[in-house]
């Protein structure tokens, strides 16, 4: 790179030239676009996860033979823990656990994928980001939504509010997910500066990121009732893009974790295929198809936001 | 500390500047520092347009000093040389642009 800092020059060309080299490190670290890409094209791939239930010849009605995985009974509740990374419509699939299976080795593997790209990156290019961040938040958030889960089930079996009131839920998970990602962020901008951030600031990122996991967590939980379908782990990777993205400190990429997490909370909280009907298409659409209906506005997030963030760090800062 | 010449006030910037801080590529390289986790030693070479005798220098004025961490390490065969901000290199490194932004500021002043 050719740079003045050799010359001698005035505080203010001092400056622009620490902007400069301020500006390339960032770039030059900036490696989002391929996580972004895999999590897009693996979420537009889930729906070939899902198969068609087949029922056995001679079936005569009664309980749908299906594997529901380990079982636990929780405070008198029984609880089968697979099921919330697998789906509700036990009447659709017949492989409830092949399903719970792609989405955990997705929440698991794909931030793992992530980190070694990252590592991989660092080596090749010379400047390494700041990944912890990324890896912390999306443990949290998976620790969450696997644990908060036989929790939010006792109070749903146990409280005739919660139970009754299960829009109400959802939109209070709304509102917590969204107070808290604004909490972190109003906190964290004026950090951005490249002043380290204070403690209190730090506390407040944190208070914001937690309620954002519950409600994140919350989301996932309200979406495993029917009609709406589970799709809980699209939560998980929302809430570690969003902090992928502050690591980053790409505006991009932070518009696209943003865009993503809306489009995760439309799939968790709204029946997708009712768009797609209204366009005229059959009601009675293959389950396989009312999956990627409602899996196709996230991972077209992703896929799109990976190639336009393929094509900006492809391009040298200015 | 640069010491105030006669007649110049204490409360002039410049008395903020730091001198181990205070040298453009030793900017540089707590620039890059600091807007990464770790950065390398080709890299910086590169990125300031030092030779690597003049970039060594310079990290260890700063390593010294205690702003900077240097790990050593291999990739491969190859030797690579690391360097880290430390909180006391962000909070220099703060201060220096912040009497710089000051400067620039009165001199716009004045």
């Amino acid at each position: 790179m050719t740079n003045n800092l050799g010359a001698p020059a005035d505080p203010d060309g001092l400056l622009v030239d620490l902007h400069a080299l301020r500006a390339k490190a960032r770039h030059d670290r900036n490696g989002y676009w391929l996580p972004l890409l895999v999590f897009g094209v693996a979420i537009l791939a889930a729906p070939l996860a899902y198969r068609p239930l087949v029922l056995p010849i001679g079936f005569a009605g009664g309980e749908v033979p299906q594997d529901y995985g380990p079982q636990l009974r929780v405070a008198g509740v029984l609880w089968a823990p697979f099921t919330q990374y697998s789906t509700n419509d036990f009447f659709d699939f017949g492989n409830l656990m092949g399903i719970a299976a792609y989405w955990l080795t997705l929440v698991i593997i794909g931030p793992l994928l992530t980190l070694a790209w990252y590592h991989w990156r660092a080596r090749r290019v010379g400047v390494a980001g700041r990944t912890g961040t990324y890896l912390v938040y999306t443990l949290l958030s998976l620790i969450a939504y696997s644990g908060f889960y036989p929790v939010l089930w006792w109070m749903f079996a146990h409280s005739q509010w919660f139970g009754g009131h299960r829009s109400d839920v959802a939109l209070l998970s709304i509102g917590v997910l969204a107070i808290g990602l604004t909490l972190a962020a109003v906190a964290a901008l004026p950090g951005r500066r490249g002043l380290p951030m204070s403690l209190p600031r730090k506390v407040i990122v944190g208070v914001g990121m937690v309620m954002a996991i519950a409600g994140a967590a919350a989301i996932g939980f309200c979406a495993t009732f029917p009609p709406l379908h589970t799709f809980g782990p699209l939560m998980i990777i929302s809430i570690g893009l969003l902090a992928l993205a502050w690591s980053e400190r790409s505006w991009l990429c932070t518009t696209i974790a943003v865009l993503f997490t809306a489009a995760a909370v439309l799939a968790n909280l709204y029946d997708m295929e009712d768009v797609f009907t209204r366009f005229g298409q059959s009601i009675y659409r293959p389950g396989q198809l009312v999956v990627f209906d409602n899996l196709l506005l996230p991972g077209a997030v992703l896929v799109l936001g990976g190639v336009v963030g393929w094509l900006v760090t492809r391009r040298r800062p200015a | 500390m640069i010491e105030p010449l006669d007649g110049e006030r204490a409360d002039h910037p410049t008395t903020d500047l730091d001198e181990v801080v205070h040298q453009r590529h030793r900017l540089g390289i707590l620039t890059i520092a600091a807007e990464t986790r770790q950065a390398e030693f080709g890299y910086l070479r590169e990125a300031l347009d030092l030779t690597a005798g003049n970039l060594s220098r310079h990290i260890t004025v700063l390593a010294e000093a205690g702003l900077l961490d240097i790990h050593k390490g291999y990739q491969g065969r190859r030797p690579r040389t690391w360097v880290r901000i430390t909180p006391a290199g962000q909070a220099a490194l703060a201060r220096e642009m912040a009497t710089l932004r000051a400067l620039l500021s009165r001199h716009d002043n004045d």
